[in-house]
């Protein structure tokens, strides 16, 4: 029956998670996938050829596949309602948690299974593993990492952190071992790697028999999970349930403690904590910048960096829209003895800073990556303009919104 | 003298054609806590929210010294400060960033607002805690931030909407005691909750709500002679009120 639950469980969270796929499938989201992999595509030859002939290249794919496979998130699908209600039942959940760390097993595998593909000419042309070797290993590995989300799931019912750091620490010599294998093309180290990881697992197993699990460990590991994949959709999304993570950012907050301690400035105060902690406001600003800066260098064309600059300063200005209905669900702001104007007034006046800032940045990346003066010219005006114009702009948006 | 907050037959609520509040009528004078009681859905939220400017009566007037939200909504709200029944916090800002924003908004001068958040913090067992992000706040530790942050403006009119619901008994006497002090001072309070001995020990007058409607109100002997109950306490009006008998 608890098998059942599992399934239930399961499949309401892909229907979920299928909606929000496909409206990221549908935002542009894949465009820029199928660049990155055409850009992958052209440039990969020329980096298997700088790539130094070394033992380092193999310490570097240990450490890749090692992480991959000992990582292992699990997904328990357990809720927090189950810790009240489920708890007399752990004896009989068996089923239902066997298939979570399965399906975790499974998509780790998955994602094993990609970067061994990636890696594979890197893994053919510096390694022994070539051939029947080259899937042998690549087998091997899916091993390591189904019995890696097995053991780590008995860890987590210890309550011993000392075990538990001496096992994750034995979990890296199983890769290793697969890695060393590759490198000399030996078959001995290849199984003493599967046997070692087998061992470990029946050891680990033995160990925690008779203890019981660790229900708020499985909750947090549940929420964390699905917090992961939630502020990934949420980069291409709304997602209404999304718990957001407050960064203290000492320094920047600081900044906007210096504001005069009055009245007017009221709403400065909490839009400015807003943008520095809350969401990921501050982080999208940084990313715009560096992220124009790459594509600047990326197309020489003097009037393509010209647009370019423009583009990111105008994406800017649009994603800082969305710090005016930060406070929409609190009530304070409403209940403040500050005329309603002066929110209007404190908004414009810091998403224009703002944007005075970005806009700076992008001329200085244009004067250094650029050739043309007179572009960066050109650009500190449309700047100038941009900011001139702006407060209009956001009252006439403000109008469209209410029409 | 003029009421400090007069409900002046209010009627209102969230649906002009399914009013929740009929004709309510009761005033707040400065220096008195007026106790407002009623069960779970009498009405007394509702009320506050009308009295806060967060929603409009559909008929009547609310004036808090004589003057209405209309006429001058920032006058009117700086006279009054709220705490709320479940804590509403910004979840980007400390404990001390809640009060410097608080008192940035009501307008209390640098220097005066420092000394005052001292004293709370100490009064309320908080002063560790003073760069603590609310997410790692208790529901007590949170409702402690709202007393604090309306103790910190010392208005003319308090606005208190179940304050006791997850305090340790320290901050409740604490809490209390504060009340009567700024009572004392000249405030006037209007308080709604369920902790009837308490509402006895400590408010002046009473208005009992019951289906949106005061019930009985004045002083612990007017109601009791409202109610035809000589010596009854608020317990047993309160339970005679919400058998639907007693009507003003």
């Amino acid at each position: 029956m608890t098998g059942q639950w599992w399934n239930e469980r399961a499949g309401a969270f892909w229907g979920k998670a299928g909606r929000y796929l496909r409206l990221i499938g549908n935002s542009g989201f894949m465009f820029a996938l199928y660049i990155l992999l055409f850009a992958g595509a052209v440039f990969y030859p020329a980096f298997l050829d700088w790539l130094p002939q070394s033992p380092w290249v193999v310490i570097a794919l240990w450490l890749i596949f090692s992480v991959l496979t000992l990582r292992g998130p699990i997904r328990p699908f357990v809720q927090s309602g189950d810790l009240v209600f489920l708890l007399p039942l752990e004896k009989r959940m068996a089923p239902f948690f066997k298939k979570s760390i399965r399906y975790s097993a499974a998509l780790q595998g998955v994602e094993v299974l990609a970067v061994y593909i990636v890696l594979g000419p890197v893994i053919q042309e510096r390694t022994a593993a070539g051939g029947a070797g080259y899937i042998g290993m690549l087998l091997l590995l899916l091993v390591i990492t189904f019995l890696t989300t097995f053991i780590k799931w008995e860890e987590w019912k210890w309550h011993d952190h000392t075990h538990r750091y001496i096992s994750t620490a034995v979990r890296w010599v199983w890769p290793a071992l697969l890695m060393l294998a590759a490198w000399w093309g030996s078959i001995f180290l290849a199984g003493a790697g599967l046997l070692g990881v087998i061992g470990h697992w029946q050891l680990v197993k033995r160990r925690s028999a008779s203890m019981l699990l660790r229900w708020e460990v499985l909750l947090e590991a549940e929420n964390h999970q699905l917090a992961k994949f939630y502020r990934f959709v949420q980069s291409f999304a709304e997602v209404p349930h999304i718990e957001v993570k407050i960064k203290r950012r000492r320094w920047l907050a600081s900044l906007v403690d210096k504001f005069t301690h009055k009245q007017e400035n009221t709403y400065l105060y909490l839009y400015g904590k807003a943008f520095v902690r809350s969401g990921e406001y501050a982080g999208m600003f940084i990313r715009l910048l560096v992220v124009c800066g790459l594509v600047m260098y990326a197309f020489a064309p003097e009037w393509m960096r010209l647009g370019i600059g423009g583009l990111f300063l105008y994406m800017t200005a649009v994603q800082l829209q969305a710090l005016k209905s930060h406070y929409a669900t609190i009530d304070w702001p409403d209940l403040y003895p500050v005329p309603l104007r002066w929110k209007e007034q404190a908004f414009i006046t810091f998403t224009r800073a703002l944007l005075m800032v970005q806009g700076a940045g992008i001329i200085l990346l244009h004067a250094w990556i650029g050739q043309s003066l007179l572009v960066t010219a050109a650009l500190a005006l449309f700047v100038v303009l941009l900011l001139l114009y702006y407060p209009r702009w956001v009252t006439r948006r403000k109008q469209k919104e209410m029409v | 003298m003029t009421a400090l907050l007069n409900i002046n037959h209010i009627t209102g609520g969230y649906n002009i054609h399914k009013p929740v509040l009929h004709d309510l009528e009761f005033d707040v004078d400065p220096g008195e806590i007026v106790g407002l009681i009623g069960l779970n859905g009498a009405g007394k939220s509702t009320t506050i929210k009308h009295v806060l400017g967060l929603m409009e009566p559909a008929e009547g007037v609310i004036y808090i010294n004589s003057k209405t939200i209309h006429e001058d909504a920032e006058a009117y709200r700086k006279q009054l400060a709220y705490i709320p029944e479940s804590p509403i916090l910004y979840e980007e800002m400390t404990l001390w960033e809640h009060l410097r924003l608080t008192a940035m908004a009501y307008g209390v001068p640098e220097g005066v607002w420092e000394e005052r958040s001292e004293r709370l913090m100490e009064t309320y067992q908080m002063s560790w805690r003073k760069n603590w992000f609310p997410n790692h706040f208790s529901k007590g530790m949170r409702q402690k931030v709202m007393i604090m942050c309306a103790f910190l403006v010392e208005p003319k009119l308090y606005v208190v909407d179940e304050p006791f619901v997850g305090l340790d008994p320290v901050a409740i006497k604490s809490l209390l005691d504060m009340m009567v002090e700024m009572k004392e001072n000249g405030a006037g309070i209007l308080m709604s909750t369920h902790i009837l001995a308490t509402a006895e020990r400590y408010c002046d007058r009473f208005v009992l709500l019951h289906e949106g409607r005061v019930a009985l109100k004045g002083t612990m002997k007017e109601i009791q002679e409202q109610a035809g109950m000589p010596g009854a306490n608020l317990d047993d009006l309160y339970i005679e009120v919400t058998k639907g008998e007693i009507t003003s």
